[in-house]
C-alpha cells in the first residue's frame, strides 16, 4: 500500500496568509514612530511651547513690576524727605531769620547733598525762588508744574514732571552729574534742547506768622542718571550664582528715548537715544497700556516689557523698560523641546523596534506553523509544527495542530488495521465457505450425538423416576390399601385408632414420597396440571379434614372464612394440587404455632365473567420468620432454621414444591411475617370460571351412583399384594374382577370372554399394560372394551402413551376406593 | 481623529481662563487744586480696598476695577467726570467729597440710575431724599448743633463766621444750621463773612471782616488749606480770640500745614484717631504701608463707603437693584462704627472734638 494519504479537504487557495499579516503588524509597529510621534510633538510644541512663552511673559511682567514698585519708593522717599524737610525747625528758623536768608542757600545745598537731589529750591507762594540748590537768582520764576502748584495749594505732592529746555535752563543751569560731561547724549547742552525728565516732590511750609509763606520743592534729573537705572537693573535683575549680570536691561525712556539706561553700547557707555519701536510707543504712550513683546534693542532681540511712566495728571511723560535677551530664553525652550523630542522619538523607535521583532517572531511562527499544516493538508502525515516553549497562543496552536495530525494518522492506521482484519477474516470466511459442508456435517453429527445422549440422558432419568416411584408406590399401596380394608372392618375404637395411626403415618409416608416425586418431576419437568372442576368450599373443607386433628392436638384454633363471592363459583384448576398446597401451608401453620390459631382465609381479588383472582390467605400466631430468612424458606431443603427442622420435622420441600406449582399455575406464593408475632402465607392465582355439571368433581360427595350389576371387569395386575388390594378394592364396591397375571393371560382372557371394563397396571413384566392394550385393541373382541390404567406413574408421557395405545382413562396407585368408584361408574355406564 | 481631539481638549482648557466681567467702580473727588487733601485721601483709602478685595477673590469672583475721575472743586469739571462715568457704565461711584461738587454730580447720575455713595458730603440738601444719592456722614444739622453746645459750653456766646462759598452748598447749609442751633441755645453769630477759597483770595481782609464786630470767637467754614491760612490771619490780628472750624477742614493737612498757628483750634474729628480695635489698626497699617502716609477722615469714611458698596453687592437678591441692596441690606460693619441707612440712604455717625495740640488732635470731650 502506498504511504501517501489522501488529502485532508480541499486545497489551500487565496493569498498567502502570512505576508499580509506581516504587512499589517509592520504598519501597525510604525504607527508609533509615524502617527504617534508627530502627533505628541506637535501637541508638544503647540501646548509646551505657548505654556512657556506664557512663562516668559509672567516673569517679564514680574520684572517690571519690580521695577515700578523700586521707582515708586524712590519717589515716595523723595516726597517724605521733603515732607520731613518743612517740618524741621532748621529750615524754619533759617527762612524765619532774613539775616540768615544768603545761609538758605547752603542750608539747602547740604540737604540736597545728602538726599542726592538734583535741585531743590524754596519759593514762595508765588513760586519765585528764595533761595536754591544749585543757586539760582532769587525771584527766578520757577516752571510751574502740577507738583509745585499743589504744593503752594498747601498739598504735599510728588510725581514725574517733564521739564522742558526752558525750565531745565531755569531750573538746572548747572547740572550735578556724577561722570561723563562729555556724553553727547547727557550733556547739559543736549537736555538744554530736549528738556528733561525728573521726578520731584515739594511740600507747603507750615503756616506761621515767623516766617513767610514758603513752599519747598525738590528733584531728582533722570536723564542719564546711571545711579537710579543701575540700582533699578540691580534690583530687578540681581546677580546670581555665578558671576556677570544676566543681561537684563532696565531703561527710563523720555517719551520714546532711552534717556537712563544699562543698555551698553558698544564702548561700554549708555546707549542713550534708543528709541523703542513705534508700535511700543503707539501701544504705551499713547494708550497707556503695558506691553509685553519681543523688540530688538541695538539689533539684539530681547524680551521687553514697557510700561508708561505718568505725570502727575496721568499724562504719559515717558516709559520705563525691563527687557532681558530673547536669545538665550529661546535656547532654553528649543532645547527642552528638542530634548524631549529626542526622548520620545528614541523611546519610539525603540518601541517600534520591540514591536517588529515581537511579531517578526509571531509572523515567523504562525509561518511555520502555515508550512507544515500545508504539507499535512498534502498528505504528509509525518509533519509536525515544531512547538516552542512559550506555551502561548501559536504553541497552542501547533500543539492542537499536532494532536489532530496524530489523531488523523492514528485513525488511518486503525483503519489499515482493520482493513488487515478483515481480509483476513475474509480469507478464513472463504476457506469456512468451502469446507462448510463438511463442518455442517460434522457439527451435526456432534450435535445429533450430544442430543441423543441427553435424550438418553432424559429418558434414563424418567426410567429411573418412573421405577423409583413404581418401586415406592406399590408397596405404599399395599400398606395403604391394607389399612384401608383394614378399617373399614375395624369396629372396635381402639383398633380402629390403631388402624387409623397407621393410615395417617402412610398418608404421611406418602405425602413424603409423593412430595420428593413430585419435586424430582418438578425438577425433571414432567409435572402437567390437571383442569378439574371445583369449588372452594370443598376443597377448604378437605384441607380442614385434614389439618384440624393436627391442630386440635395443638390446642390451636382453626378457622376458615371463605368470601361469600367465592362461595357458589365454579373454577376449573389443578384441585389436588392447590389442596396439597393449601395443606402444606396450614401444617406449617400448625406445625410453627405454640398458641392461638390458624386462620385460613379465601378471597376473590379481582373477578369478571371468565375468570376470578383468587387469594388464599393461612395466618398463624406462630413464631413468625425473620425478614431475611423470608426468601430462603421457599427453597429446596431450606426450613427458617436448621434447629426448626429438627424440632419440626419434614423434609423441607414442602414449600418449593408449593411456590413452584403455584408459578407453574401462573400464580404467586409469598409470606408476610414478623417473629414473634405469627406469619401469613399468601397464595394468589387466577382460576377460569368452569361450568357447573361438567366433568368430575373432586371433593363433591361421591355421587352414590350404583353400579350395573353382573358388571365384568378384568384386572391385569402382576403384583401379587397389589392384586390382593385391588381385588379388595373392587369387592368393598360391590363387584367382582377376573385376574390376568400379566398382558399375555389378559389377550388370552379377553379372547375368549367378554368383559365390560378392563383395569390395566401399566408396569408389568413380559408385556407390559401399553404392548398389551395395543394388542387388545389389536383384536375384535377388544376394540372397544373400555381400558382404564391403572399405574404408580402419574407421569404426562405415560398417560400420553396410555391414550395411544388407546386405553380410555387413568387410575393413579394407590387406588382410591371413591375414585375406582366414579370411575368404573362413569365408563360401565358409557357402555 | 487624534487632531481633533487634541484641538477640542486645547479649546477646553484655554476657555477656562477667561475673566468674568469685571465690576466697574467710579471714584468722583477733588484730586487737584485746593482742598484737595480731602479728595486724596479718599481716593487712596478707595485704591485700598479694591487691591484689597481684588487680592482676596474679587466680588463674587468679578474683579474690581476703578475709575477715578478729578472734579477739581470745579462744577465743570466735575459734571464732565461725572458724564464720562456714565456713560462707561460704571456699577456705582464713591464720592464726591463736597457738597457743592454733589450738587451737579448727584443729579446727572440719579437719572444714569447709578448709585452714587458719597462719603463726606454732609448738606442738608441732600438730606431726606430718596435719591441715588447715599451718604456715609452725618448733616450739617448734626454736627452745627452739636458745636452750637460745645462753643456755648466754652464761653463763646457770640461767634464770628467765616465761610468758603465756592463750596456753597455744604457751607450754607452749615451756617444756617449753626446760626440757628446758637440761636436756640442762646448765643448769636454775628458775623458771617462769606468769600470763595481761590489761590489769591484776601484771607486778611477775610479776618479783618469777621473781627469788624464783637466776638467771642472766631470760626472757619473752610476746608483744611484755607483754615490753616485763616488761621495764620486770625493769629496775627486777634491773637487771644480761640479759634474753631467745621469739620470739613479735619485732615492731616490741617496740622501739617497749620502748623503753630492752628493750635488750639477746635474741631471735631469724624473718626477715633485713638483707636485702638484690632479692625482700625489693620485699616491703618495697610494704609501706611501702601501709602506712606496715615488715614485722614475721608480715607475712613470712603473705606466705609467701599466697604458698604461691595458688601451690599454680595448681599444682594436678584430682584433688588443697587441702591436698594444698599439701603435694605444693612447693617454694615465699618472701620470704627456700625452703618445702617433710613429709606432715603442717609445715615448717623460718631463725632469726637478735638483741639489741636502740637500738631496732634487731641480730644477734649
Amino acid at each position: 500500500m502506498s504511504d501517501r494519504r489522501t488529502a485532508i479537504g480541499p486545497p489551500a487557495t487565496g493569498p498567502v496568509a502570512g505576508r499580509s499579516l506581516r504587512t499589517r503588524l509592520l504598519w501597525l509597529g510604525l504607527l508609533p514612530l509615524l502617527v504617534v510621534f508627530p502627533l505628541v510633538l506637535g501637541l508638544l510644541v503647540a501646548v509646551g511651547g505657548s505654556l512657556y512663552d506664557a512663562r516668559v511673559q509672567a516673569t517679564a511682567r514680574s520684572h517690571l513690576a519690580t521695577a515700578h514698585s523700586h521707582l515708586y519708593q524712590q519717589q515716595v522717599q523723595l516726597e517724605k524727605y521733603i515732607q520731613q524737610m518743612v517740618q524741621t525747625s532748621r529750615l524754619q528758623a533759617v527762612l524765619a531769620d532774613p539775616d540768615q536768608m544768603g545761609l538758605l542757600g547752603e542750608v539747602l545745598a547740604a540737604r540736597a547733598d545728602a538726599a542726592r537731589l538734583d535741585f531743590l529750591v524754596v519759593s514762595d507762594e508765588s513760586g519765585r525762588v528764595v533761595a536754591a540748590s544749585p543757586s539760582l537768582a532769587p525771584a527766578t520764576a520757577l516752571p510751574m508744574g502740577y507738583v509745585l502748584s499743589q504744593a503752594i495749594t498747601g498739598v504735599l505732592t510728588s510725581g514725574y514732571e517733564r521739564l522742558d529746555a526752558e525750565a531745565i535752563a531755569t531750573v538746572l543751569p548747572t547740572l550735578r552729574r556724577g561722570a561723563d560731561e562729555e556724553s553727547a547724549t547727557a550733556s547739559p547742552a543736549h537736555l538744554l534742547t530736549t528738556g528733561g525728565l525728573v521726578v520731584s516732590a515739594a511740600a507747603h511750609f507750615p503756616y506761621s506768622n515767623r516766617y513767610p509763606n514758603a513752599v519747598l520743592y525738590g528733584g531728582v534729573l533722570l536723564d542719564g542718571n546711571a545711579g537710579v537705572i543701575e540700582r533699578v537693573r540691580d534690583v530687578v535683575f540681581p546677580v546670581g550664582r555665578g558671576t556677570g549680570d544676566t543681561g537684563g536691561v532696565a531703561a527710563i525712556l523720555a517719551g520714546d528715548r532711552q534717556v537712563a539706561t544699562t543698555l551698553g553700547a558698544a564702548d561700554g557707555r549708555q546707549a542713550i537715544g534708543t528709541r523703542a519701536p513705534p508700535e511700543v510707543v503707539e501701544s504705551v504712550l499713547v494708550r497707556g497700556e503695558r506691553l509685553i513683546g519681543t523688540s530688538e534693542l541695538l539689533g539684539i532681540p530681547y524680551i521687553t516689557s514697557y510700561e508708561p511712566i505718568v505725570g502727575a495728571r496721568g499724562e504719559p511723560l515717558g516709559m520705563l523698560l525691563a527687557a532681558i535677551p530673547e536669545a538665550p530664553i529661546r535656547h532654553e525652550k528649543w532645547l527642552l523641546i528638542g530634548s524631549v523630542t529626542a526622548l520620545l522619538a528614541v523611546a519610539m523607535l525603540a518601541l517600534t523596534m520591540a514591536f517588529r521583532r515581537g511579531t517578526g517572531d509571531v509572523v515567523r511562527r504562525l509561518g511555520s506553523t502555515m508550512q507544515s499544516m500545508r504539507a499535512a493538508q498534502s498528505g504528509d502525515r509525518a509533519v509536525r509544527v515544531p512547538v516552542g516553549r512559550a506555551a502561548d497562543e501559536i504553541d497552542q496552536l501547533g500543539a492542537h495542530f499536532n494532536a489532530l495530525i496524530e489523531t488523523v494518522a492514528h485513525q488511518e492506521s486503525e483503519r489499515e488495521r482493520d482493513l488487515r482484519e478483515k481480509s483476513a477474516l475474509n480469507a478464513e470466511l472463504e476457506h469456512h465457505r468451502n469446507h462448510l459442508e463438511e463442518m455442517v456435517a460434522r457439527r451435526t453429527a456432534e450435535l445429533a450425538r450430544a442430543r441423543d445422549e441427553a435424550e438418553s440422558a432424559s429418558k434414563a432419568k424418567s426410567r429411573f423416576l418412573a421405577n423409583v416411584s413404581h418401586e415406592i408406590r406399590t408397596p405404599m399401596n399395599a400398606i395403604s390399601g391394607f389399612a384401608q380394608l383394614l378399617r373399614r372392618q375395624i369396629t372396635e375404637p381402639r383398633q380402629a385408632k390403631r388402624v387409623d395411626a397407621i393410615i395417617q403415618a402412610t398418608m404421611h409416608l406418602l405425602g413424603i414420597v409423593n412430595d420428593i416425586l413430585d419435586f424430582s418431576a418438578i425438577e425433571a419437568d414432567r409435572v402437567s396440571l390437571e383442569s378439574i372442576q371445583f369449588d372452594v368450599p370443598s376443597l377448604l373443607d378437605n384441607v380442614r379434614r385434614i389439618v384440624e386433628a393436627p391442630a386440635r392436638d395443638k390446642g390451636l384454633a382453626l378457622e376458615i372464612e371463605i368470601d361469600p363471592e367465592l362461595v357458589g363459583a365454579t373454577l376449573v384448576g389443578d384441585s389436588l394440587r392447590l389442596g396439597q398446597i393449601l395443606i402444606n401451608l396450614c401444617t406449617n401453620a400448625v406445625k410453627f404455632t405454640e398458641h392461638g390459631g390458624v386462620h385460613v382465609k379465601a378471597a376473590s381479588v379481582d373477578a369478571d365473567a371468565g375468570s376470578v383472582v383468587v387469594q388464599f390467605d393461612v395466618a398463624d400466631t406462630g413464631i413468625g420468620i425473620a425478614a431475611d430468612a423470608q426468601d430462603r424458606i421457599f427453597e429446596a431443603f431450606e426450613q427458617a432454621e436448621t434447629s426448626a427442622t429438627r424440632h419440626h420435622g419434614g423434609t423441607g420441600l414442602g414449600l418449593a414444591i408449593s411456590r413452584r406449582l403455584v408459578e407453574l399455575m401462573g400464580g404467586q406464593l409469598g409470606v408476610e411475617s414478623e417473629p414473634g408475632r405469627g406469619s401469613t402465607f399468601w397464595c394468589r392465582l387466577e382460576l377460569r370460571r368452569g361450568r357447573p355439571a361438567d366433568g368430575d368433581h373432586v371433593g363433591a360427595a361421591p355421587a352414590a351412583r350404583g353400579l350395573p350389576r353382573g358388571a365384568r371387569i378384568l384386572l391385569v395386575e402382576d403384583n401379587d399384594v397389589s392384586q390382593t388390594v385391588a381385588l379388595e378394592t373392587l369387592e368393598s364396591i360391590g363387584v367382582r374382577a377376573d385376574l390376568a397375571r400379566n398382558g399375555s393371560e389378559a389377550l388370552a382372557m379377553i379372547g375368549s370372554a367378554r368383559y365390560d371394563l378392563v383395569l390395566m397396571d401399566l408396569q408389568m413384566p413380559v408385556m407390559n399394560g401399553i404392548e398389551a392394550t395395543r394388542r387388545i385393541r389389536a383384536l375384535d373382541e377388544g376394540r372397544t372394551v373400555p381400558i382404564v390404567a391403572v399405574t404408580a406413574n402419574a407421569f404426562e408421557t405415560d398417560r400420553e402413551l396410555a391414550r395411544e395405545a388407546g386405553m380410555n382413562d387413568f387410575l393413579a396407585k394407590p387406588i382410591d376406593s371413591a375414585r375406582l368408584q366414579t370411575t368404573l361408574a362413569h365408563w360401565l355406564e358409557a357402555s | 481623529m487624534l487632531a481633533r481631539a487634541a484641538a477640542v481638549v486645547l479649546a477646553g482648557l484655554l476657555a477656562g481662563c477667561g475673566p468674568d466681567e469685571p465690576f466697574r467702580l467710579g471714584f468722583i473727588g477733588g484730586l487737584s487744586d485746593r482742598n484737595s487733601d480731602v479728595g486724596l485721601s479718599g481716593h487712596r483709602a478707595v485704591v485700598l480696598a479694591v487691591e484689597q478685595i481684588n487680592r482676596d477673590g474679587g466680588l463674587g469672583g468679578r474683579r474690581v476695577e476703578l475709575i477715578a475721575r478729578d472734579d477739581a472743586q470745579n462744577p465743570a469739571t466735575a459734571v464732565a467726570a461725572a458724564r464720562e462715568l456714565a456713560e462707561s457704565g460704571v456699577d456705582a461711584v464713591i464720592g464726591p467729597f463736597m457738597s457743592s461738587m454733589a450738587a451737579v454730580v448727584a443729579p446727572i447720575l440719579d437719572e444714569a440710575g447709578i448709585v452714587l455713595v458719597s462719603p463726606t458730603i454732609s448738606s442738608l440738601d441732600f438730606f431726606g431724599h430718596d435719591d441715588h444719592l447715599i451718604r456715609i456722614n452725618r448733616t450739617t444739622r448734626d454736627n452745627a448743633r452739636d458745636y452750637a453746645r460745645v462753643l456755648l459750653d466754652r464761653g463763646q456766646r457770640r461767634v464770628a463766621v467765616a465761610l468758603d462759598v465756592r463750596n456753597r452748598a455744604f457751607t450754607e447749609s452749615w451756617l444756617a444750621e449753626f446760626r440757628a442751633a446758637l440761636a436756640a441755645l442762646g448765643g448769636e453769630v454775628v458775623t458771617a463773612v462769606e468769600y470763595v477759597s481761590a489761590a489769591d483770595t484776601d484771607f486778611e481782609a477775610v479776618v479783618r471782616a469777621m473781627l469788624e464786630q464783637p466776638a467771642d470767637g472766631l470760626f472757619f467754614v473752610s476746608g483744611a488749606l484755607d483754615v490753616a491760612r485763616l488761621a495764620q490771619r486770625a493769629r496775627t490780628l486777634a491773637p487771644t480770640l480761640p479759634i474753631g472750624a467745621a469739620e470739613w477742614a479735619g485732615t492731616e493737612q490741617l496740622v501739617e500745614l497749620g502748623g503753630d498757628v492752628v493750635e488750639g483750634l477746635l474741631i471735631i474729628q469724624n473718626f477715633d484717631r485713638a483707636d485702638g480695635s484690632q479692625r482700625y489698626l489693620e485699616f491703618r497699617e495697610a494704609y501706611f504701608n501702601r501709602f506712606q502716609h496715615d488715614p485722614g477722615y475721608s480715607s475712613v469714611m470712603a473705606h466705609d463707603a467701599a466697604t458698604v458698596l461691595f458688601e451690599a453687592v454680595r448681599r444682594r437678591t436678584a430682584d433688588q437693584s443697587l441702591k436698594d441692596a444698599v439701603i435694605r441690606d444693612g447693617p454694615y460693619q465699618g472701620l470704627q462704627q456700625v452703618i445702617e441707612f433710613d429709606a432715603n440712604g442717609d445715615t448717623q455717625r460718631k463725632v469726637y472734638f478735638t483741639q489741636v495740640r502740637n500738631g496732634t488732635f487731641e480730644l477734649i470731650e
